[in-house]
């Protein structure tokens, strides 16, 4: 149930609610209040939830780069590489 | 009707009236290889490539980095020819200064990584988001040596023309290596620049997604000093779009207009940010200001407002 059904079915079920209980039906009404409430706080756990496996994978992630160096050791090699073979062009007058 | 204006009330402060990250349906930047980390060195801004020249015995530090973080995260530079491996944990959107150790003995590449974390009450849809890639050439020379740093990000079925500025019509000599080039030619140009295209640089047989052609090109019709060349190829995965650069309207009362592609999440003027693909903000037209666009995947682009003695002032980006 998303948020946007849950403001209509509240909305609307508040008339439901004052209706049951002007005809004494006050288990119904209280019913009908518990269920409401009880999807909202599932939707809310659920949320926090979700959030929470998502933080932790963050911290993993960050934790993983605070100790992991980037290697790029190999790219630096040949950087080196083609530039002695530059520096030996022009010292060999080409 | 009380009752309906009241659970109103109370479901838009339960779920706030923040604005939310935005999906992206393109490729992750830094895994289709295309770099977007914004950094600064050697006063020029960079947008995930670059390149300086460092004097051969001078600090390394006078290279000036600063890496350009998004609101709070870590921040990774690692060189082993600079010996640096260093992360730092930012926040406040800041611009982290890395102050590169010792002295420039040999040229390296610095391998930059920002990972931003979003402000979670602008996170309600569990975006996943992306990091940010860069990397920094460091040419060490002699004071008087010549050079010129280019970089190019090239679409990996793709060929571009690779532009010299050489300043005069007249014959050069080019010559590249690395990235298994054996590029080695003479060319005649009647203008101020010198061309060739990269799949004539860069053979077919080289499959490294990035690397770096070291070169130098000397007129030879008038004798001149050779200029060294240092030009980063990055290729990039065909199935990725570079994110569109925004448009900026002038408003009234001195303010601006900003709407990015619908994928933007996050405009910046400055040091201001708001969570959206369109925003305004107070402008002063007659001062240097940046702008920028990005997205959860880490496609982004960076607009510098500057003033040019022939044009005025002006937008210039880099996505």
């Amino acid at each position: 149930m998303g948020m946007l059904e849950l403001i209509k079915l509240l909305s609307g079920g508040m008339d439901t609610v004052k209706s049951a209980l002007a005809q004494g039906h006050t288990f119904l009404a209280g019913l009908f209040l518990f269920v409401v409430v009880a999807s909202f706080i599932y939707i809310k756990f659920q949320s926090l939830y979700k959030k929470g496996i998502q933080r932790a994978n963050l911290r993993d992630q960050t934790k993983a780069q605070i100790e992991n160096p980037i290697d790029n050791k190999a790219d630096e090699i040949n950087q080196k590489k083609a530039e002695n073979e530059i520096e030996d062009i022009l010292k060999g007058g080409h | 009707m009380v009752y309906r204006f009241l659970l109103f009330c109370f479901f838009l402060l339960m779920s706030g009236c923040s604005t939310t990250l935005r999906p992206d349906l393109s490729l992750p930047a830094a895994e289709a290889g295309y770099p977007t980390a914004e950094f600064y060195a050697g006063g020029n801004l960079f947008h995930g490539l670059g390149s300086v020249v460092a004097a051969r015995g001078s600090p390394l530090s006078d290279v000036n980095l600063e890496v350009q973080g998004y609101f709070s995260g870590v921040i990774r530079v690692d060189s082993a020819a600079c010996g640096v491996s260093e992360s730092v944990v930012y926040s406040n959107s800041s611009r982290v200064k890395i102050t590169l150790p010792g002295v420039a003995v040999a040229s390296c590449l610095l391998d930059i990584l920002v990972s931003p974390s979003y402000p979670e009450k602008n996170n309600k849809t569990n975006e996943r988001t992306y990091q940010f890639k860069g990397q920094l050439a460091v040419k060490v020379l002699g004071k008087q040596d010549p050079w010129i740093g280019y970089s190019t990000k090239l679409r990996a079925d793709g060929d571009e023309p690779v532009i010299i500025d050489v300043g005069a019509p007249g014959q050069y000599h080019l010559v590249f290596r690395g990235c298994s080039s054996k590029y080695d030619e003479m060319l005649r140009t009647p203008s101020s620049t010198i061309k060739a295209q990269f799949k004539a640089v860069v053979p077919a047989k080289n499959k490294d997604p990035h690397c770096l052609l070291e070169g130098f090109i000397e007129r030879v019709d008038k004798w001149s000093p050779p200029v060294r060349l240092s030009w980063q190829v990055w290729r990039y995965s065909s199935d990725f779009l570079p994110l569109p650069i925004p448009s900026v309207t002038a408003g009234s009362w001195g303010r601006v207009s900003v709407e990015g592609d619908p994928s933007v999440s996050v405009i910046s003027l400055d040091d201001e940010y708001k969570v959206n693909y369109k925003a305004e903000f107070y402008f002063d037209d007659k001062a240097p200001h940046t702008l920028r666009v990005f997205t959860v995947k880490g496609r982004s682009a960076v607009c510098e407002y500057y003033f040019d003695s022939n044009e005025g002032w002006g937008w210039e980006c880099l996505n």
